[in-house]
């Protein structure tokens, strides 16, 4: 499969894995992603300082001699960041691909550019798809409501997301969010997009390490078991519906202070959540394309699936256009 | 363009008009099946008498098979009565239960008609199915009008997965970019609502038509506070100062309820017996329950949605509209919107077929 996103990041498919927090993208998962010809990514946050990250870019050469990027959350945290060690860690180390998101990765854009890297943003409304090429990214990926982690709170929906977003710029848009088969795939293509980048599917795979208890529980979730919170504190964000979370959702609508609602969804929290499996005291982020999963699979073979899903999809649509 | 939609219906092209009460005249429903699609009439902006003659006036227009939709209820019996008198070739149905539903279903195909349903939810689609629905529409949460939470791009395969009868995707859906999806999704076809009302046949003002050229997809909000159940309409004043308004509009929900009374023609009774019989309906077809505040916000609705559709006030009124109004740049004919996107789908496929052949 060609596009300019497998052009551009040297990949054999337009696929990518799209950053897990928690420490749920291991460097296991994202060499086999690469492996797999799609495209694997490291994710900074989950590494304490950039002596871990380097470690982790290391190891994950060791295992795989294909592309892979590196993503750097510049959301808000509770913790200070060193972000331009970050960057400077990767380039060093010679990742070429780097993947933002949060706010505009502006002052970061020309550290990666001068360096020979490449740069996709995440966005969520086509004038911010604007200003990431006027900053000079190479890829924006867009983030639709559906989208697990944190689609902005304009709720617009994949199949009018994408579009809106592929018209207003020249670079190559990436669908994230509302994808996690063949059929998403192709549909992403039909509306524009020229690369998909899936969340949930991959923490569906053997390689990471989600607890097999919550990875049991996710294969019985339906369309309906997602809901978005933190939409009071500007973090809005998709999660699974739960009692914890509908009890923080209560206390955002009540107004409750900030301080208040953060040490109930501490990211440490939520990382101990995801390798205990204790959902009672904090959110687990999903994305709606939850309710599409049912299996666990190694993460090879989700991409050579929706391959093979996407060409039968394809097979199709030639007999209802020939016809 | 042929698939299970062109092939149940007998229509050219595997488009169909989305039924939207106030805005789907005769004369656009019949610009909808002679381009080649499924034109649908909303049922529900008529008395019986009203919906007999705009049945026969769609006859006059076209030979073309057509749709009269029908969301089950409040007053919906002696329409629903209409519709099997008068043999209209495809009946669609929204809400209702098991009950309601069968035995219209049955009349239906006792004269050689179709049946869509229209779902929001995965067990719905199950449900309508087990019913006997010939097909169902699958409304995604970009939807003007009632839907439930689910973007189109997981609902669509989910529902097409679960059941066996032909799919249409409603929402979102505005050119042929988006038909190709919704077929690579597993749909059998789309349901263009915002987009076909948006055109030269349309006879709603122009005013309103200009709305939807010049909105983009994030100026629309989805709340249960215009009607009672999650409901998308644009994000103009008027929409904003009902979702501002704190406690509940007590007078304007009598004097709404009021004027539904004398609209319907309803007697005291009537009117009693309708409101206990919303309050037992499901809340949409995303599910949940009606409280009675969300009842009186039905009627207070109603008006305020012909204030925009019928009175082409921009200003007062709520007007329903999908988040598609963000794709709509012009004011086409029907047959327009429909040979481009039909067109433009195929485009979208021979440009996917070069991506995956190399």
């Amino acid at each position: 499969m060609k596009t300019r996103i497998t052009e551009l990041f040297n990949i054999k498919y337009p696929i990518i894995q799209g950053p897990l927090g928690g420490g749920m993208a291991p460097v296991e998962l994202v060499a086999a992603v690469s492996n797999a010809g799609g495209l694997g990514m490291i994710t900074a946050l989950n590494y304490g300082s950039s002596r871990e990250l380097r470690d982790a870019i290391r190891a994950t050469r060791k295992l795989t001699k294909n592309p892979f990027a590196v993503n750097v959350t510049l959301l808000p945290t509770m913790r200070r960041i060193p972000y331009e060690e970050y960057f400077n860690t990767a380039l060093e180390e010679g990742v070429k691909i780097f993947d933002t998101s949060g706010r505009s990765p502006e002052e970061f854009v020309a550290l990666v550019k001068n360096a020979g890297g490449l740069f996709m943003h995440k966005v969520g409304t086509p004038r911010h798809a604007k200003t990431a090429e006027r900053v000079g990214c190479d890829v924006v990926s867009v983030v639709s409501y559906e989208s697990g982690g944190h689609p902005l709170p304009d709720d617009v929906g994949a199949a009018v997301l994408i579009p809106a977003c592929v018209d207003s710029v020249k670079i190559p848009v990436v669908a994230a969010g509302g994808v996690a088969d063949g059929r998403g795939l192709v549909a992403a293509l039909a509306l524009g997009a020229e690369g998909v980048l899936l969340g949930t599917r991959f923490v569906m795979s053997e390689e990471c390490p989600f607890h097999p208890k919550l990875k049991e529980w996710f294969k019985t979730l339906t369309e309906k078991d997602t809901m978005l919170v933190h939409r009071a504190i500007n973090n809005n964000e998709r999660v699974v519906r739960t009692p914890f979370t509908e009890k923080i959702l209560a206390l955002e609508e009540s107004g409750a202070k900030l301080e208040e609602i953060l040490p109930l969804i501490s990211g440490d929290k939520v990382r101990n959540t995801y390798l205990t499996g204790d959902t009672s005291n904090a959110v687990v982020t999903a994305g709606q394309t939850v309710g599409l999963i049912n299996d666990v699979l190694p993460a090879k073979e989700i991409i050579t699936r929706m391959i093979a899903e996407a060409e039968t999809v394809m097979q199709r649509l030639e007999k209802i256009k020939g016809r | 363009m042929k698939t299970r939609m062109t092939e149940l219906f007998g229509i050219k092209y595997p488009i169909m008009l989305a039924g939207m009460n106030w805005l789907t005249t005769p004369k656009l429903v019949a610009a909808v099946s002679n381009a080649g699609g499924l034109g649908v009439l909303a049922g529900a902006q008529y008395n019986p008498e009203g919906l007999k003659k705009a049945i026969a006036e769609i006859r006059v227009l076209t030979d073309k098979p057509f749709g009269v939709n029908l969301t089950l209820g409040v007053g919906s019996g002696p329409l629903a009565k209409v519709v099997i008198e008068e043999k209209v070739p495809v009946f669609n149905y929204s809400l209702g239960r098991p009950p309601e539903i069968e035995p219209l279903i049955k009349a239906v195909h006792a004269y050689g008609g179709k049946v869509i349903g229209t779902i929001a939810l995965v067990k719905h689609a199950q449900r309508s199915a087990q019913l006997g629905a010939d097909a169902l529409i699958i409304t995604g949460y970009e939807a003007a009008s009632h839907s439930g939470n689910v973007g189109a791009i997981v609902l669509v395969p989910q529902v097409t997965e679960a059941v066996k009868v032909p799919c249409i995707a409603a929402g979102g859906y505005a050119d042929g970019k988006g038909l190709a999806a919704a077929l690579a999704l597993g749909a059998e076809g789309v349901s263009m609502g915002t987009r076909l009302a948006a055109t030269k046949e349309a006879e709603v003002a122009d005013t309103i038509k200009q709305v939807w050229v010049k909105a983009n997809e994030e100026d629309t909000i989805i709340d249960p506070a215009f009607d009672g159940i999650n409901c998308r309409v644009w994000k103009n004043k008027a929409a904003e100062d009902i979702l501002k308004k704190k406690g509940f509009p007590l007078f304007d929900a009598i004097s709404a309820g009021l004027m539904m009374k004398k609209t319907l023609k309803m007697s005291w009774g009537q009117l009693f017996t309708t409101v206990r019989k919303i309050r037992g309906q499901e809340a949409g077809i995303g599910g949940g329950k009606r409280s009675l505040a969300s009842v009186m916000r039905f009627a207070i609705g109603g008006r305020l949605f012909r204030k925009a559709t019928t009175e082409g006030d921009p200003e007062h009124g709520i007007l329903m509209m999908g988040q598609a109004a963000g794709r709509i740049h012009d004011i086409p004919t029907v047959q327009e919107v429909i040979e481009r996107s039909v067109a433009e789908a195929q485009q979208a496929l021979a440009r996917m077929n070069k991506m995956a052949a190399e």
